[in-house]
């Protein structure tokens, strides 16, 4: 082999594996998964065999009440969560900021959630949650309420799981907003200072404008990773009770390994996918015209 | 408008003295710049001044007012930065009104102000543009306009225009000091470029090492320094710094060395004995204060070499070498020198300044 002709192949060869690797995990499943959101295909019923229908799972979806409940919960458990994941973690970053004593020491404790795995985060919820053994179960009976399964309880399993995830990933984005926060360059505060700035204008005019994008950016992987939420609420709930926990990934798997209805689960994971999206592209909008603003 | 007082103002930051005992007193409507090599303590004078930084002993007052330990937004003084700090996420009118908006102005009245500002700095196309795509001396007159917007009692700047290009910063020279006669605001002007200090200031404050070294006009630094530190800093091409030696013989006195003895004119000698004890001195000489000779004229010649010339156009800058150093020379550019060329020098009497080579300080 020549030198030109090694220059050119050179490039594909070292990328090759990783280029597989990719097509096999990812963009094959995603293509058979298109392939099987439009196929008939019960597990259970073998004897029917894959049957190409058209469309007719996501109509029967979309005619589903199941299925936009689901929705509406997911929706309602990613906007809670990550709204307060949010706040909170924004909030911490900025108490943060400043030197206080023991700083050092609670700085890491904050930090221990995010570097849990989920499935360890749902089994640790799952006990404090008890009603019989469980913390949280004795703390609402000492405080004198009368729930104490709270996992158990249709109208607390919601606001459970939305607890966990918040606890889970507010340092999450206390973590992103503290780096971003340090690396703040110093003289706009000295000039807005001087320019008779309050402590709240200068947070307003200053500070939050800076910290937009980093927040942006929080919230989208915030936001993605909210809305297909699947350990936690397995481990904690298996989507119960009844279906009050039951969102879009649990319904997922519903379809595809309780039902074994694969073309239904397929034609789900696609909605999920393309709501993603979706999204993500409103939210790199805003990014975009964030930036034109500093560009401009 | 009002006049700034610093009274025995230092700051250290750890084992760093910075400042050191600074006293200086600034008229009202004064222009006086800070001047200095870098690491001479200008930037944390005017940052203590703005109150961006807590003296570590000292007091500081605008117009009469203690303001030693008031935060900067109560001080009433606006600042221009050496990096601008405008805010980044802002466009050229939010930057300029801010101080206004966060006054809680009427938007009119807002609108009309920054427009002003930005009318007097001729920056009236680039209201609706963000920061980020300004040039270096686009955001230097953004940084002004958010400083004249306010009209507050105090100018203080940092370096503006140190970051410009050389034909700009010329420019730019003359339009702030316009802009400060205009307004007939106090300003303090930190630079460590003698030739904007000496151009702008009403008085130019020299710095080193965080010490005052002397407060003046322009002439009084330039003609009558303090010290050879005050003489070498101001003037380009450089002072030249000869060494000799003090003797009386016969009533009169001469600095002497091995190459020439000059007798000291009468009226020079009176302020020379008041320091009697001192023996070893140091000439300084301005450049444009010497003249060639191809012969010794009279007992009053410095032999030296010719050791190369640089015609400037205008004016000519002949290196000569003296022992071994070098004593530069501004002459007419129609004298003509080869390099080798062995040549004496003159000079004004009148005009130079004798130092004790000791202490570096002038005695006469
Ligand atoms: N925040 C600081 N911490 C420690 N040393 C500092 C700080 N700011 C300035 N210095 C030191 O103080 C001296 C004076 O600095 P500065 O006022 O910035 O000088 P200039 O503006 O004249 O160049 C320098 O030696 C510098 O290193
Ligand atoms: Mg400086």
């Amino acid at each position: 082999m020549d030198a030109v002709t090694e220059e050119r192949y050179l490039p594909w060869g070292l990328l090759a594996p990783a280029l597989i690797i990719i097509l096999l995990i990812g963009v094959f499943p995603l293509f058979y998964n298109l392939f099987l959101s439009m196929h008939f295909w019960n597990l259970t019923r073998p004897e029917l065999g894959m049957r190409f229908i058209w469309f007719k799972n996501y109509t029967s979806l979309f005619t589903s009440s199941l299925f936009w409940e689901a929705f509406l919960r997911t929706f309602v458990f990613t906007i809670v969560a990550v709204g307060l994941e949010m706040c909170l973690g924004f909030g911490l970053a900025l108490l943060f900021n400043r030197d206080f004593k023991g700083k050092s020491i609670v700085f890491p404790i904050i930090l221990i959630p995010m570097i849990t795995t989920p499935i360890v985060v749902g089994l640790i919820w799952r006990y404090m949650f008890n009603g019989e053994f469980g913390f949280v179960s004795w703390i609402l009976q000492v405080v004198g309420t009368d729930v104490h399964a709270v996992l158990s309880n249709p109208a607390t399993a919601l606001p459970a799981v939305i607890f966990v995830d918040v606890w889970h990933w507010t340092p999450f984005v206390f973590l992103l907003s503290l780096a971003r926060l340090g690396a703040l360059p110093r003289s706009p505060y000295e000039a807005a200072e001087i320019d008779g700035a309050s402590t709240w204008q200068i947070f307003k005019w200053v500070t939050f404008p800076m910290m937009k994008s980093v927040l942006l950016v929080a919230l989208l992987l915030r936001t993605m990773d909210a809305f297909k939420i699947f350990d936690e609420i397995f481990i904690m709930t298996q989507g119960g009770p009844g279906d009050a926990t039951e969102v879009l990934s649990l319904e997922i798997y519903r379809q595809t390994f309780r039902y074994f209805n694969m073309g239904k689960g397929s034609a789900l994971a696609i909605v999920m996918l393309i709501v993603i999206i979706i999204i993500s592209r409103i939210y790199l909008k805003i990014f975009q015209k964030e930036e034109a603003v500093v560009q401009q | 408008m009002a006049n700034i007082q610093m009274k025995k103002l230092c700051k250290n930051f750890g084992n760093v003295k910075a400042v050191i005992d600074l006293d200086l007193d600034i008229q009202d409507k004064e222009m006086v710049c800070l001047l200095g090599p870098s690491g001479c303590g200008k930037t944390t004078s005017l940052r203590m001044l703005a109150g961006l930084e807590r003296p570590s002993s000292g007091t500081i007052l605008i117009g009469e007012r203690d303001v030693t330990d008031l935060s900067p937004r109560d001080r009433d003084i606006a600042m221009v930065f050496e990096n601008y700090a405008l805010y980044p996420q802002m466009t050229v009118f939010e930057n300029i009104a801010f101080p206004l908006r966060v006054k809680k102005l009427p938007k009119d009245e807002i609108k009309k102000k920054v427009e002003e500002a930005a009318e007097i700095l001729e920056i009236e196309n680039l209201l609706d543009r963000g920061i980020t795509q300004l040039s270096g001396g686009q955001k230097q007159r953004v940084a002004m306009g958010r400083a004249i917007v306010r009209n507050p009692s105090a100018f203080l700047m940092d370096e503006p225009i140190s970051h410009l290009d050389a034909k700009l910063r010329a420019h730019m020279r003359g339009e702030i000091k316009r802009l400060q006669k205009d307004l007939g605001t106090t300003t303090v002007y930190v630079t460590h470029d003698q030739l904007e200090a000496m151009s702008m200031a009403d008085r130019v404050a020299v710095m080193n090492d965080g010490v005052l070294q002397q407060l003046g006009t322009p002439g009084e630094i330039f003609n009558d320094p303090v010290n050879e530190f005050v003489a070498g800093f101001i003037g380009d091409p450089p002072i030249n710094f000869i060494d000799g030696q003090l003797v009386s013989e016969g009533g009169k006195m001469y600095i002497r060395n091995d190459e020439f003895s000059f007798e000291i004119p009468q009226q020079r000698v009176s302020v020379l004995t008041e320091t009697p004890s001192v023996v070893f001195v140091r000439l300084g000489i301005r450049p444009t204060h010497f003249s060639i000779h191809n012969k010794q004229a009279d007992q009053m010649g410095i032999p030296a070499e010719v050791y190369i010339s640089e015609p400037l156009g205008e004016v000519q800058i002949i290196d000569l070498s003296f022992r071994d150093k070098i004593i530069k020379v501004v002459t007419s550019p129609d004298i003509k020198t080869e390099i080798g060329e062995k040549v004496w020098l003159s000079f004004d009497f009148d005009k130079a300044n004798i130092f004790n080579k000791e202490t570096g300080m002038k005695i006469g």
